[in-house]
């Protein structure tokens, strides 16, 4: 060839122009530098209708919870089981990606508590006291005082008898204690251990925390991993062993395990079978190599442009953007399968499916804007390498092979035979096909629950079970987000919602609840309660004193029960006693922006306990349910797409009735949105909800499957090999995506399975389009 | 810390001798015939009732507080304590629970579930009072003393935890429960003198 031909510097132009524009891209990478690959599952999660405060509120709380791990290690003798548990609990503690590991029981914690409890004596007591007269609760407390020092099996300590009359302390202790979250717990103490006995076995408990910057995905040097090992480890050596585990890192840690096994095999599988293809049609390793080359270089494009306008890519992003692989290939391989590169018709498939990645950018939903972003990106670098690049490549492969048309061919003398049916019958044909379909669309269920989209493992769902037995929480799915503007606000508030729930409980709604304030009252609580006990308790002190056998002090009012003069309550830094800064720590949110949050968890609620009834969010109360504010807004969300890429779809036909007649334009779009509908039938059929990852998948069908039309329709007198072409595009994608819907991830076998469906009918229908 | 948890066993060390120290030199043999006997006194009937008197000796205020009552030790509904002097106050220990009722009639309640602590204390009282070995051998270290005219039965909480609460209990009898003493942490003494009346 003549390097100084015009045709020769153009194509060499065309390479430096496409080299240039990637070379920029990783300019734009370095400049945006630093960025990051996000890996938290909970960023796919949309923001629901709460306020971003609260949204921010809940996080902080999502994260906490998230991170937490419980642990039975159990054995029939007891022995094995703690050193198994002192093993375990060990190699916990030693790793930097745990924030705390606790198996031991102090035995001198109740010590602390006694001494924090009698410090506060009189603000700790329950505050239904505040609605008795002054001379019920003199009565109440000195009734209560002489049966905890002459009733039968007095546990009460005594020794302060004279500063603490009443036992005021006393009564503390057993309402705090009644109400800590392991109180209901079916576990025991053993050798200063926390244990569970169960089937013949006695299980010790260990609680852990992941630090903030552990992985949720699995990796070699993960913790669990490593828990997993020091486990098998344990059991080759105490054969009998059984460890029980319960909390959110094993589930991601597990299913993220899981999926990496599972797109392994998945990916191995469909990449040797798209290749055997491309090898058997192309019998070169140029067309296949080059291929590969331009979908590397799409990806890599994409990442790169993702990171450098949004500074961080989601670990999602990639699984969204496997559509760049497949629509990459399908201009690669119409590059050189089709006799003649259709570039009108690239132009064009391009320029829709842009549009259909277009209306997602404008979807207020930051994960599914950069997957379209990264798609849109992937397919311009693309159809950049098929266009400016690919045919340097062909020329080497000129006057190399005849493709096999032979199948095109017969297929399309198929279809040829079915346009030539009469008018009429084709009519009929249509609408037997379209009533076929309704059915499915009767049964279809457009909505999204995250629960289903994540098949719990047996062997760990048997795990939960167990332990949610044992530690009997029933933490309700709503619970409680308190805002106020400072500590003590949140604490009233707190405690305005409380007396609500208590009410709840005495009407068997609830059977308890959580709430930090019950631990720490606000500084108006503990003055009210200072308050009335320093007016009753003098009134039957002379007689408590006669009975107890005790020297009645002068002034008893100043001396024993003056009500303290409280500081701003600072809860959040106040040091609390071990066992109230655990609930503390999970409660109380902290303060975020200047504004200070708090939870409040209903426990074992009925039925009939409906949350908004005690929510006040005019007043910064609310009922919050993660999972049902993520079902509907990922639901609201789908639907939004839908319609967006349907409004797309108008714009699509109205752009391609300049080029072409509007008859023809719809006819265009006819084979893709049939497909979409046949597809959501189908999902009606086998009773599949229709959630957001198969509309994601039906909008890689609108995406994918234009192009097929558009081939057919500019194929003129090439047919046979636009038809081997799109033949080719269309099994890679079904051998890509049909993989996919084998997977045992819920959401990726919807999208494959969604993709799988479309596909087939569109690749069937396109070929109608054809002149 | 290990400085007031060494006073602590001290101090147990100090009540257990205070106690009975002769009890403590004697381990029980399980599988001799004599503490089976004994096993069979305490666990022998479907209902126990009674009066007794409870002594309560608080060693740091220097002071002991007596009241007496009727008790009923059931396999079945568990242990009634009905105090009737000085004060009327009730005290139900069953499996599901523990009811307080107080001089003015009022009730506390607390589902055995609730705390884990009372929940041992509570076990551990129905398995001395009851008899049911399996029980006290998982929980205590036991001690066995037959004497001329009766035995001894010395129990020690494995739990440290617990040891706060009872470092120490001792049975005495003959051919009936005749006396239970309990030493807390402290070395505070609980003694239960009993008259049985009925089995």
């Amino acid at each position: 060839m003549n390097l100084n031909s015009p045709e020769s510097k153009k194509r060499y132009f065309n390479v430096g122009l496409w080299a240039f524009l990637h070379i920029a891209l990783i300019v734009a990478v370095v400049i945006a530098y630093p960025w990051k690959i996000d890996k938290n599952l909970y960023s796919i999660v949309p923001e629901s209708e709460m306020t971003p405060e609260i949204h921010a509120a809940e996080n902080v709380l999502t994260a906490r919870t998230s991170s937490r791990m419980m642990l039975f290690v159990g054995d029939s003798d007891f022995t094995v089981a703690k050193t198994a548990a002192d093993r375990i609990g060990h190699t916990l503690l030693a790793n930097k990606q745990i924030r705390s590991a606790s198996w031991m029981v102090d035995a001198l914690s109740m010590d602390e508590i006694s001494k924090f409890l009698f410090d506060r004596r009189f603000s700790m007591q329950d505050p239904a006291i505040l609605a008795m007269e002054d001379a019920e609760v003199a009565d109440h407390f000195y009734n209560k005082a002489l049966s905890r020092v002459y009733g039968a099996f007095p546990m009460s300590d005594l020794s302060r008898l004279e500063e603490d009359p009443y036992l005021l302390s006393q009564s503390a202790q057993e309402r705090l204690l009644s109400m800590t979250p392991m109180s209901s717990s079916a576990l025991t103490l053993r050798d200063d251990r926390l244990t569970v006995q169960d089937s013949g076995r006695t299980y010790v408990f260990i609680n852990a925390e992941l630090s903030q910057d552990a992985s949720a995905f699995a990796s070699g040097d993960h913790i669990l991993g490593i828990l997993d090992d020091t486990i098998e480890e344990l059991q080759e050596e105490f054969p009998n062993l059984r460890v029980e585990k319960s909390g959110v890192p094993f589930h991601s840690y597990s299913s993220s395990k899981q999926a990496q096994v599972e797109i392994g095999w998945i990916s191995g599988i469909s990449t040797a079978a798209v290749l055997l293809l491309l090898l058997l049609v192309f019998r070169s390793a140029i067309p296949i190599v080059t291929t590969l080359s331009s979908i590397a270089v799409a990806i890599l494009a994409a990442t790169g442009a993702t990171l450098a306008t949004f500074h961080e890519i989601h670990i999602f992003t990639f699984i969204f953007g496997t559509s760049v692989i497949g629509v990459s290939i399908d201009y690669a391989l119409h590059h050189f399968a089709d006799k003649e590169a259709q570039v009108k018709s690239m132009l064009l498939g391009f320029m829709t499916t842009e549009l259909s990645y277009i209306a997602l950018v404008i979807v207020d939903f930051p994960i599914l804007r950069q997957m379209a972003f990264f798609s849109m990106v992937g397919l311009a670098s693309a159809l950049l390498s098929v266009l400016l690049v690919f045919p340097v490549v062909s020329e080497k492969l000129q006057n190399e092979k005849k493709f096999p048309l032979k199948i095109a061919q017969v297929i399309l003398a198929g279809y040829s035979k079915l346009e030539r049916i009469p008018k009429i019958a084709r009519y009929i044909i249509f609408v037997v096909a379209a009533g076929a379909l309704v059915p499915g669309f009767v049964q279809l269920n457009v909505q999204t629950d995250i629960r289903s989209m994540y098949t719990v493992a047996p062997e760990l769902g048997a795990s939960e079970m167990k332990v949610a037995k044992w530690m009997n929480s029933g933490i309700a799915p709503t619970y409680f987000i308190v805002s106020g503007s400072s500590v003590e606000e949140v604490l009233q508030k707190e405690e305005t919602l409380t007396e609500k729930l208590r009410e709840a409980e005495r009407d068997t709604l609830l059977k308890s609840h959580l709430a930090f304030s019950d631990f720490s009252p606000s500084s108006a609580k503990r003055t009210a309660l200072d308050s009335l006990l320093s007016r009753a308790l003098p009134l039957r002190y002379k007689d408590l004193c006669k009975q107890l056998q005790i020297k009645p002090v002068k002034n008893p009012r100043k001396k024993l029960f003056a009500a303290v003069e409280m500081d701003e309550n600072t809860a959040e830094f106040e040091a609390l006693p071990e066992q109230l800064a655990s609930v503390r720590d999970m409660l109380w949110i902290g303060e975020i922006s200047g504004k200070y949050y708090s939870a409040v968890l209903p426990m074992h609620a009925s039925e009939m306990f409906n949350p908004k009834d005690y929510a006040d969010p005019s007043n910064g109360i609310y009922a919050v349910n993660k999972m049902q504010e993520v079902n509907s807004a990922l639901t609201e969300l789908s639907l939004t797409a839908l319609s967006l890429v349907a409004f797309a779809y108008f714009a699509v036909c109205f752009i391609l009735s300049f080029v072409f007649s509007w008859r023809n334009s719809l006819r265009i779009v006819r084979a893709p949105v049939l497909a979409c509908l046949f597809t959501l039938s189908m999902f009606g059929y086998l009773q599949i909800p229709v959630n957001f990852f198969a509309i994601t998948g039906l909008i890689l069908v609108l995406g994918i499957g234009i192009d097929y039309a558009l081939f057919f329709k500019d194929a003129r007198n090439h047919t046979d090999s636009t038809a081997f072409a799109v033949m080719l595009s269309a099994a890679t994608t079904l051998i890509s995506f049909g993989t996919l819907s084998l997977s045992g991830f819920a959401p990726v076998s919807v999208l494959g399975l969604a993709v799988l469906l479309g596909i087939s009918a569109c690749f069937l229908l396109s070929p109608f389009t054809r002149d | 810390m290990h400085k007031s948890f060494l006073t602590a066993l001290l101090i147990c060390g100090a009540t257990l001798f205070a106690a009975d120290a002769a009890i403590w030199k004697s381990p029980a043999n399980l599988e001799s015939p004599e503490v089976q006997k004994v096993m069979q006194v305490l666990s022998a009937s479907e209902t126990v009732s009674g009066t007794f008197t409870q002594k309560r000796t608080v060693v740091k205020i220097k002071r002991t507080f007596t009241s007496s009552g009727k008790f009923e030790i059931s396999q079945k509904n568990g242990i009634t304590w009905d105090m009737e002097k000085p004060f009327a106050s009730k005290l139900v220990i069953s499996d599901s629970g523990v009811v307080q009722t107080n001089p003015d009639g009022s009730k506390t309640e607390m589902a055995s579930a609730d705390n884990v602590i009372f929940r041992e204390i509570a076990t551990s009282m129905r398995a001395v009072l009851g008899g049911n070995i399996a029980v006290l051998q998982n929980r205590f270290e036991l001690y066995f003393l037959q004497q001329k005219k009766g035995w001894k039965v010395g129990l020690v909480p494995k739990e440290k935890t617990i040891q706060k609460a009872i470092a120490s209990i001792v049975l005495e009898g003959d051919k009936d429960l005749k006396k239970v003493e309990l030493v807390d942490g402290e070395g505070n003494i609980l003694t239960y003198e009993f008259k049985q009346s009925g089995k």
